[in-house]
Parts: C-alpha cells; sequence; structure tokens
C-alpha cells in the first residue's frame, strides 16, 4: 500500500522564489491497481514521482510504501518496491548495450542467471524491442530509449511500477502494448502500475484516475466518474476521451445511448443497443 | 512546367539518401532515396512508423546533416553548391527539437527565447517585445515566466519554452520534431489555433514530423508517409486517411476519430472513415442515427 498523508512540496522552499508544487495531498493506493494521474503541465504530476521513488522528500506531511516511511535513509528499501520511468529516458540508461541495460537493475538484486535472462527476453519481447537487444544504446532514438528504460523497469517485476509519461515518446501502437504488458503483470504477479499521461483514452485505460491541478488533488476515482465531470476537467486543461465526448452530444440530440461510455468498443455497444429503428442504418 | 524563380518551392529533397555511423559495422541507412517539395505557406506532416527515418528527414530540410547522397534546394537553389552560404542559411531555418534541452541555450526563460533575435541583431525593444509575444503565445505567462530558471521548469513548460524561442526568430520555415509530445490537451489545442493564424499572418511554411497521424492531419495540409526510409504515400490529409487499412498494415495508429468510426463501421458499414475532428463524427452519426427520430 502507497499511502500519501497531507504532503505538500515546495522547491527552493523557504526562498522568496519557492515553486509550491504539491500542496497537502492525501492518496491511498492498494497494491495491484491500475492508476492512471492526470494534470495540466506543470501541475505537479514529476514532483510526486520523485516523492513516491525517494527523489525528493516532502516538504510536509509524509509517505509510506508498504508501511516503510520513505526517507533519505530507506531510499533503496522504497526503490526495490517501486521502479519508475522517468519523463526523459537519458537521466537512467546507465550502460552501453540495450541487453545489458535492461539487466543491470536484475543483476543488482542478485538474481540466478536463467532468471535474470528470462526477465530481459521478456521485458524485450513485451516492449517490441527484442531486435535491437544487441545495439549500442546511445545509437537509439528517443522512442527507442524510451523502451529500453521501460523495459528496464519491467525486468525488475517490482511492486509497482511508476511511469512518467511513457508514451509521449511512443507512437500509439508500442503505448497500447506497453499497457497490455503492464496489465499483463498486473494479473501475473500482481504489480500496481501508476501511470502520467495526457492521453485521456489511455487514462480511461485504468481502473482509477488521479487529477492533480496545479499542485491540488482535484478528482479521484474510477474513469467513468471522473470523465463524467467534461466541464470542470476542460476548464483546468484537460479533456475526455473522445468516445465520451462525443457519446454525450449524440445524447444532448436526443439519442439515447445507454450506459458508461469511454472506450470505442463501449460506444459501438451503446449504438448498437439502441432501439433497431435508431441503431441499424441499413 | 515554368521554373520562374518565384515559383520554385520553398524547399525541396531531391533522392537523399542518408547513412548514421557509416562505414561502420553499426551503420544504419535512415533515408533511401525520399523526394519531396515543400511549397510556400503550406504545412506537411511527415509520417510513418518509429523509426522510418522521420527525424532524418526533418534534419536534412533543417540543414543540420552533412550530404553525402542526394540534394537539398531551398528556394530553388542546391544549398552544396560551391558558394552558397549554408550557415546563413541555417538561421533562416527554425527547428524544434524532440528533446527541448538540444536547443536551450540560457539558463532563464526569457533570456533563451532572446537568443536568437539577440544573435541576428534585432533590436533590444523588437527583441523584448517579441519574447513576450512568443511565450504568450505558447501559453507561457510572460511576467510569471520570463525570470524562471529552466532546468526548474516541468517537462511540457520547457517544451513550451524551446517553441517559443523559435517563434522569436520569425523564420519563414519551421520545422518540428515530434511538437506535440508531452503537451496537456489544452496545449494542443493552443498549438493548432497558433499554427492556423501564424499560417494566415505570415504566409509561414511548416514542416513536422510525428510518430501521431492525428497531430500531423490536424495541423498539417499534406501528408508524407514514410516506410523504412522511403516515401510510401505523399496525398492532401483526407486521401491518406481514406487509406485506413494500408496506414493500418504499416502500423501506424489511426487518428481517434477515423479509429473510432472504424470501430462503429461494424454496425455502420457505410460511415465514411475520412474524419478529421469529432464535429465531422457527430454530424456523420447524426445523419444516420438522428433521422428515424427527429
Ligand atoms: N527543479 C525545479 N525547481 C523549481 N521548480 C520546479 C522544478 N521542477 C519543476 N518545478 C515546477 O514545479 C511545478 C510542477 O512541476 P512538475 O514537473 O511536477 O509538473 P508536471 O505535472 O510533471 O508537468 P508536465 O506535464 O509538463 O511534465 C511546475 O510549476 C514547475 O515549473
Ligand atoms: N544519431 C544516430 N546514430 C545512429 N543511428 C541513428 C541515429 N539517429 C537515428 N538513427 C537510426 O536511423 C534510423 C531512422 O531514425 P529516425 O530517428 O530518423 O527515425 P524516426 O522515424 O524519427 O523514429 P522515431 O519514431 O523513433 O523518432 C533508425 O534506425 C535509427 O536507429
Ligand atoms: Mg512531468
Ligand atoms: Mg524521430
Amino acid at each position: 500500500m502507497i499511502e500519501v498523508d497531507g504532503v505538500s512540496f515546495a522547491y527552493r522552499g523557504g526562498e522568496s522564489d519557492a515553486v509550491h508544487a504539491l500542496r497537502d495531498l492525501d492518496i491511498q493506493i492498494e497494491p495491484g491497481r491500475l492508476v492512471a494521474v492526470i494534470g495540466h503541465n506543470g501541475s505537479g504530476k514529476s514532483t510526486l514521482v520523485k516523492l513516491l521513488t525517494a527523489v525528493l522528500y516532502p516538504t510536509e506531511g509524509g509517505i509510506r510504501v508498504d508501511g516503510v516511511p520513505v526517507r533519505h535513509e530507506t531510499r533503496w528499501e522504497i526503490r526495490s518496491r517501486v521502479s519508475v520511468v522517468f519523463q526523459d529516458p537519458d537521466d537512467q540508461l546507465v550502460m552501453n548495450r540495450v541487453a545489458d541495460d535492461v539487466a543491470f537493475g536484475p543483476e543488482n538484486l542478485g538474481l540466478p542467471r536463467e532468471e535474470i535472462a528470462e526477465r530481459v527476453e521478456s521485458a524485450l519481447e513485451a516492449m517490441g524491442i527484442a531486435d535491437i537487444s544487441e545495439k549500442i544504446v546511445d545509437d537509439l532514438s528517443l522512442g527507442q530509449k524510451q523502451r529500453t528504460a521501460i523495459a528496464g523497469a519491467l525486468a525488475m517485476r517490482p511492486r509497482y511500477l511508476i511511469l512518467d509519461e511513457p508514451t509521449s515518446l511512443l507512437p500509439a501502437v508500442a503505448a497500447t502494448r506497453l499497457i497490455e504488458a503492464a496489465r499483463e503483470l498486473n494479473r501475473r504477479e500482481g504489480m500496481g502500475v501508476i501511470h502520467v499521461t495526457h492521453s485521456m483514452a489511455e487514462a480511461a485505460l485504468f481502473d482509477r484516475v488521479i487529477v492533480l491541478d496545479t499542485g491540488r488533488l482535484v478528482m479521484d476515482g474510477p474513469p467513468s466518474e471522473v470523465f463524467r465531470r467534461a466541464e470542470e476537467l476542460r476548464e483546468i486543461g484537460l479533456d475526455v476521451p473522445l468516445a465520451a465526448s462525443l457519446a454525450s452530444r449524440l445524447r444532448s440530440h436526443g439519442i439515447p445511448l445507454e450506459g458508461d461510455i469511454l472506450t470505442d468498443a463501449d460506444l459501438r455497444k451503446s449504438v448498437f443497443a439502441l432501439p433497431r429503428s435508431a441503431g441499424d442504418s441499413g | 512546367m515554368t521554373d520562374l524563380p518565384e515559383q520554385a518551392p520553398l524547399a525541396e529533397l531531391r533522392e537523399f539518401l542518408y547513412s548514421y555511423l557509416e562505414g561502420t559495422p553499426r551503420a544504419v541507412e535512415a533515408a533511401r532515396g525520399v523526394s519531396f517539395e515543400v511549397r510556400r505557406g503550406e504545412r506537411v506532416g511527415i509520417v510513418g512508423p518509429t523509426q522510418s527515418g522521420k527525424s532524418t528527414v526533418v534534419y536534412a530540410l533543417a540543414h543540420l546533416l552533412r550530404l553525402k547522397e542526394g540534394q537539398v534546394f531551398h528556394e530553388g537553389e542546391d544549398v552544396a553548391a560551391a558558394g552558397y552560404d549554408r550557415a546563413a542559411l541555417r538561421r533562416s531555418v527554425g527547428v524544434v527539437f524532440q528533446r527541448p534541452d538540444f536547443q536551450i541555450l540560457e539558463d532563464v526563460v526569457g533570456k533563451d527565447v532572446a537568443f536568437g533575435p539577440t544573435a541576428a541583431g534585432v533590436p533590444a525593444k523588437e527583441t523584448r517585445e517579441r519574447v513576450e509575444e512568443s511565450l504568450e503565445a505558447v501559453g507561457l505567462s510572460y511576467p510569471e515566466f520570463r525570470l524562471r530558471y529552466v532546468h526548474a521548469l516541468s517537462g511540457g513548460q520547457k517544451r513550451r519554452v524551446a517553441l517559443a524561442g523559435v517563434l522569436a526568430m520569425r523564420a519563414p520555415l519551421i520545422v518540428l520534431d515530434e511538437p506535440m509530445a508531452g503537451l496537456d490537451p489544452r496545449g494542443r489545442d493552443e498549438l493548432f489555433g497558433l499554427f492556423e493564424r501564424l499560417r494566415e499572418q505570415r504566409n509561414l511554411t511548416m514542416v513536422m514530423c510525428s510518430s501521431s497521424l492525428a497531430d500531423a492531419s490536424l495541423l498539417c495540409d499534406r501528408l508524407i508517409v514514410l516506410e523504412e526510409g522511403r516515401v510510401a504515400m505523399d496525398a492532401p490529409v483526407r486521401e491518406v486517411l481514406a487509406g485506413a487499412d494500408r496506414l493500418d498494415a504499416l502500423g501506424i495508429a489511426l487518428p481517434e476519430p477515423v479509429a473510432l468510426a472504424r470501430e462503429l463501421r461494424k454496425i455502420l458499414p457505410d460511415l465514411p472513415t475520412d474524419l478529421l475532428t469529432e464535429e465531422e463524427l457527430e454530424e456523420a452519426l447524426l445523419e444516420r442515427l438522428g433521422e428515424s427520430r427527429a
């Protein structure tokens, strides 16, 4: 369980130019949950990620991961439970060759050879980069580096995987594959995922959506609830998935679509379920 | 075809070939004979699967690569010709890199955006005006951000600063590598509006590459689809979108309205797929679902 208790964080705290990046945050995340975090540029998402991985420490309040308080002294213990992929992949690639970089974390855990090899292979596979495993990291495009960094985090098989905008450098096809890989690990091993994104459609695929606005938590709930509040979301620079937005437009024209509509498939099902005279165009 | 100088395309690649790390075992052929023209005021999107050579083509148009094979023309002139002032040319093309860190040159936001105009000898007063205008154009308030340290900004804020720096140069051609990545939904909307205005007011020519066909379709008039370093399609946006199956086969994700229309086609087989916006999709759906109800 991740517990964020009354946490505030200021960069350059105490100085005249302090930036209050997070204010009075309370969040509880049970293990094994799939959580999306959305918010405008500068709303504090990356700051939250850094607090959860002991890169920064709260100015006020406290954070615990599975009961362990997040402090400078406990940072290694925290990082063995929580793996993170930062917004800029260059910040975290350490080895020369792709396969070695992905193996780096598991090797540091002191796992047996075969287990490391198996984890590396399946992580490379999951990210669709098995074909570049022998390449030198410096020769890669940014998107490939991003995937290498994610594969490295997957290979750790952490209790919690935190991804800070992992998909902003990836084409949609690769983004979908990443989310599927994370779900698979969630099903198989109960790994929890915290996924920061600017894509509302992606956020709708998670169990829970946390919304930040200038450092404050303003919404927190299942996507069906959060994305019902379209006007409020647009006011804070966000949006709702296309299918949801379109459904509400169609309803306002008197088309009686039933149910929660968040994904393309939801909309198709609701259109199909319309009384025959309306649903059948033929 | 007449070849009057004022009708020459603003930029052109002809049989452009490029390999990274040539002559080493790590050599990669990134562009394998790419040819296309860009006319003044046009907005061209370069799309394609990952590794297809999008960034490489964009860098060639920005004259950032050492040419080995093929030609690059600017206003009809071969930029590799003896005596051509390539350094001056480079300064006249604005480039927005995928990573803002590559182009942020000063530590303070205001100074960084002023860097280009100042280096080009623009007077201080006008530079200040351009800095303010450019920051506001990318959604960063001038009084709030001008004295902030660039390294102390969020990812999306840095990208906006990088873009402001290029706008402040007032270059007639700008090339952008993944300009929408990392922007929040409002930032994306604002960018669409901004590019629209820049074309109307300044006839700005723009070439952008994007792994998102959705973004490129909204921002551009014409799309060039790359596949393994070659041009697979080059056509107006709607024509490219109408070939949804071909794009699918290339592994290029379809724009959201197109993808949604395809999903709905399973039950509404006559729904068109060359849709760009939510409004168009709404209209098409109302036509099919609304009639029997009104
Ligand atoms: N090192 C730093 N020093 C001072 N202020 C900072 C620093 N890093 C970030 N900030 C500020 O803190 C606030 C929150 O930034 P953060 O990076 O957490 O935002 P974000 O939600 O991740 O944004 P984005 O979507 O653009 O990545 C912003 O106003 C930002 O300018
Ligand atoms: N600096 C470099 N050194 C070596 N190889 C490179 C370099 N930059 C790109 N490449 C290689 O050139 C090919 C084309 O890369 P390019 O970056 O142009 O593709 P892209 O379509 O922009 O990819 P992405 O969608 O990942 O950004 C790839 O195989 C890539 O690995
Ligand atoms: Mg961030
Ligand atoms: Mg690229």
